[in-house]
């Protein structure tokens, strides 16, 4: 479903590497946790998958698309929650939903029907009609993450989803993503609670400093000490190689 | 350092420091810098020539002092209507006033230091207009040194005093809207008024000249600049900075105090009121009133449509619901139809509207459709909707390279909002021309849809130029369209095609027979129109993919 092969970026001229020659496949059915410490290339990496940046070198392909090649049916196969929730604050959150509908070209039915779906299960409905600068924090998170599932992509990428979230719907999203992987699709998210990636994710991958210093499952990165938690391996991991 | 510094510093470091650019980064702003300074270079200068032409009639008639009052009128009536833009979206609807109000700073040094910010941009703009009439009047007379600095002296406060009324009527704006929760409408329909009310204003003051007799005005004339004071009455404090730079002796200090006390006394009131009232109003235009009411979501709410029309709709619905955009973009659209129809009803109405009859009838058929395809033409120059469509966007531009819409489509639809502005100028000024003259309509309506084809690729150019180097780090709405460059280059690029066409049109009428002439000037616009939205939809193809937000 996704495919990084030997990707890399660099800032400033490249003088600072943010990605640093990631390979890495996602496979179609998994919910995929990737993680590291601030600044290791996490939201770098999102960007390109989901065309925002370009790769230096390295090629992105989401179910079967050349990100670079064919970037629109690439696009068409990706819902992306970005972790900043810059949204038309002069829209209504309806507007908004309404854009992405059109953008996407999700039919009036189809749409009214997912629309009162997530709306409803974000406890959002009765500020659909209010512009979006009035909203809270979480509020935005909320709008972001139903215009990502609106479309029903095969390919869910969210940039720290759970931030900002209330209990409620942090345990609603994430009984989404399982039955989205569960309908056969894909969920590729960042996070820094290690707790939610260890009880969530299929496989999970540690980046820092730009490189991918571990893939696998959870079983898979404890090796031999199967009593270890992620927090432990992840700072076994990151110290190592920091 | 006071607050007052402080805060300036860090605001006009974060606007304009360079420290930060790599070398490459640093050419390019060179580069730029380079055009903006040909442009206006380019811009000046005709604006030289037309004060030479200008000083030299007022000479003859002994009315050299109307020439220099008349530009400090305009400039000050022009910092007055557009500074409330700036004043609004600076001091008002800036993302950083939050994080200021948080610190431990005097709320009049936080206004004061974003007011300075204000007039800095507004005096870079009017020194440039300003100047050159004080230049070419110090020429003419043959003044000394001494009233070349009077003359810098006086052009660097002039800016103030509209300001310092801008902020007020803002500030008025601003509390009035505190009880609404429609705040921006609130501020969008005063910003209009505010403009409708100078333009009838003004007309009233010139309709003042035209109405008297011809034996008054021929007295008044005989005196020397006696014509000057009648105008003068209207803004004192243009005529006091006049008389400072060009009399002598106590007569200059006379009106530099008149002038200079005017100004300080208006500050200190405005400072008072800002230092009790500036951050509450200010903090207020950050939150959103909740209407209450819950919308139905039904076949009609959630009705499907195009990317493009999407795309479109969206650039409208941002536009209209801010006040800076609104005021900056739309003004224009009820502007010029208004100025058409207002001039003639509130001029005297059988002296200045049979002139402009007359001029008309005793210009060639052909010539009409020249002039008005050129107002027209003017209309699309001056477009700031299209020069600023992606800088616009800001931080929200991370969806245009998500989204699975090519970028050459999400252009068209902006494409198709951004025309839409200068056609609907271009549409209700060629209503208001066939009901004032209805002998020309059919010259109106071929150079009507000329205009409408033509205005094709002058917004496109606006959209290119802001497509090729877009503001996409601004901290407030009034950065992204007023003070961003890509207006003042997109201005000079849609004249000098405007100035194409126009030169065209006129070779073609006077080399070939009326209808011939309309028709090769209407296959001309459409085939200037495909290749401009041809090149447009290939620039972005081309640029989207290389801006990283």
């Amino acid at each position: 479903m996704l495919k990084l092969t030997n990707v890399s970026k660099s800032y400033a001229g490249g003088k600072v590497r943010a990605v640093d020659d990631i390979t890495l496949h996602v496979k179609r059915g998994e919910i995929f946790g990737f993680i590291g410490p601030n600044g290791a290339g996490k939201t770098t990496t999102i960007k390109m998958i989901c065309g925002i940046l370009q790769p230096d070198s390295g090629s992105i392909e989401i179910n079967g698309f050349d990100v670079r090649r064919d970037p629109i049916q690439a696009k068409k196969s990706i819902g992306y929650v970005p972790d900043n929730h810059e949204v038309y604050e002069r829209l209504t959150g309806l507007e908004y939903l309404n854009f992405i509908g059109d953008i996407y070209g999700v039919e009036s039915s189809v749409r009214k029907e997912r629309v009162s779906k997530y709306l409803e299960m974000f406890e959002i409905a009765d500020a659909a009609g209010e512009r979006i600068k009035s909203y809270s924090h979480g509020m935005k998170q909320k709008l972001m993450i139903t215009a990502a599932l609106l479309p029903q992509p095969p390919l869910w990428i969210l940039d720290e989803p759970l931030t900002g979230l209330d209990p409620r719907s942090s345990m609603l999203l994430k009984e989404e993503m399982r039955k989205h992987c569960e309908a056969g699709f894909t969920v590729f998210f960042s996070t820094h609670i290690l707790e939610v990636a260890e009880r969530l994710c299929d496989r999970i991958g540690i980046i820092q400093n730009g490189k991918l210093i571990a893939v696998g499952s959870l079983d898979e990165l404890r090796g031999q000490k199967s009593n270890e938690t992620l927090e432990k391996i992840f700072f076994e991991l990151t110290e190592s190689e920091g | 350092m006071s607050d007052f510094m402080k805060v300036l510093g860090i605001q006009l470091r974060s606007r304009y420091s360079l420290k930060a650019l790599s070398s490459k980064e640093m050419m390019k702003v060179l580069g730029i810098g380079f055009i903006v300074v040909i442009s206006l270079i380019s811009m000046i200068s005709a604006w030289v020539a037309l004060l030479y032409g200008f000083f030299s009639g007022l000479a003859s008639m002994n009315m050299l002092d109307l020439g220099l009052l008349l530009p400090f009128i305009a400039g000050m009536f022009t910092v007055l209507i557009f500074g409330i833009a700036g004043i609004m979206g600076t001091l008002f609807q800036s993302k950083d006033i939050s994080f200021l109000a948080s610190l431990p700073l005097k709320q009049g040094a936080v206004f004061a230091s974003k007011f300075f910010l204000v007039y800095l941009y507004e005096l870079a703009i009017m020194l440039g207009f300003i100047m050159p009439a004080i230049v070419v009047y110090g020429l003419m007379t043959g003044s000394g040194l001494g009233y070349y600095v009077k003359g810098f002296v006086a052009a660097l406060f002039m800016p103030l005093l509209p300001l310092i009324i801008s902020t007020l009527i803002s500030l008025l704006l601003i509390r009035f809207s505190l009880f609404s929760r429609r705040r921006d409408m609130i501020a969008i329909v005063g910003g209009f008024i505010l403009v409708v009310g100078y333009i009838l204003g003004q007309q009233y003051l010139l309709s003042r000249v035209s109405q008297m007799s011809q034996e008054e005005l021929m007295a008044l004339l005989v005196q020397a600049n006696s014509i000057v004071g009648v105008i003068g009455r209207a803004l004192p404090p243009a005529l006091w900075a006049v008389y400072a730079v060009t009399k002598t002796g106590a007569e200059s200090l006379v009106n530099w105090a008149f002038y200079l006390i005017s100004i300080g006394a208006a500050f200190g009131v405005t400072y008072f009121i800002s230092s009790k009232l500036y951050l509450s109003g200010a903090l207020a235009q950050l939150e959103t009133a909740k209407s209450g009411k819950a919308v139905k979501l039904n076949e009609s709410t959630l009705r499907s449509g195009s990317p493009v029309r999407a795309m479109a709709i969206r650039e409208l619905r941002m536009i209209a619901r801010s006040p800076i955009y609104a005021l900056n973009a739309l003004l224009g659209v009820l502007l010029f139809p208004i100025m058409l129809f207002v001039f003639p009803m509130l001029s005297s109405t059988d002296s200045d509207a049979s002139q402009i009859i007359n001029f008309i009838a005793s210009v060639p058929k052909g010539m009409i459709f020249v002039v008005a395809f050129a107002i027209g033409l003017l209309c699309g120059t001056m477009n700031m909707a299209s020069s600023t469509v992606l800088s616009r966007e800001g931080e929200y531009f991370w969806l245009s390279k998500v989204i699975p819409v090519p970028y050459s489509t999400q252009v068209y639809g902006k494409l198709i909002f951004c025309w839409a502005i200068s056609a609907a100028t271009i549409f209700l000024g060629a209503i208001a021309a066939c009901i004032l003259f209805p002998d020309y309509i059919t010259q109106f309506i071929f150079a009507g849809l000329c205009s409408l084809i033509g205005a094709v690729p002058l917004t496109a150019v606006g959209m290119m130029i802001d497509i090729a180097k877009p503001k996409l780090k601004w901290s407030s709405e009034s950065e992204a369209m007023k003070q961003n460059i890509n207006s003042l280059l997109a201005t000079v690029a849609a004249a000098a095609i405007g100035f194409i066409y126009v030169i065209s049109s006129v070779f073609l009428f006077k080399s070939l027979n009326e209808l011939v002439a309309i028709a090769l000037i209407f296959i001309f616009v459409i085939v200037t129109s495909i290749v401009s939205v041809l090149l447009l939809g290939k620039l972005a193809d081309h640029k989207y993919r290389k801006i990283e937000p």
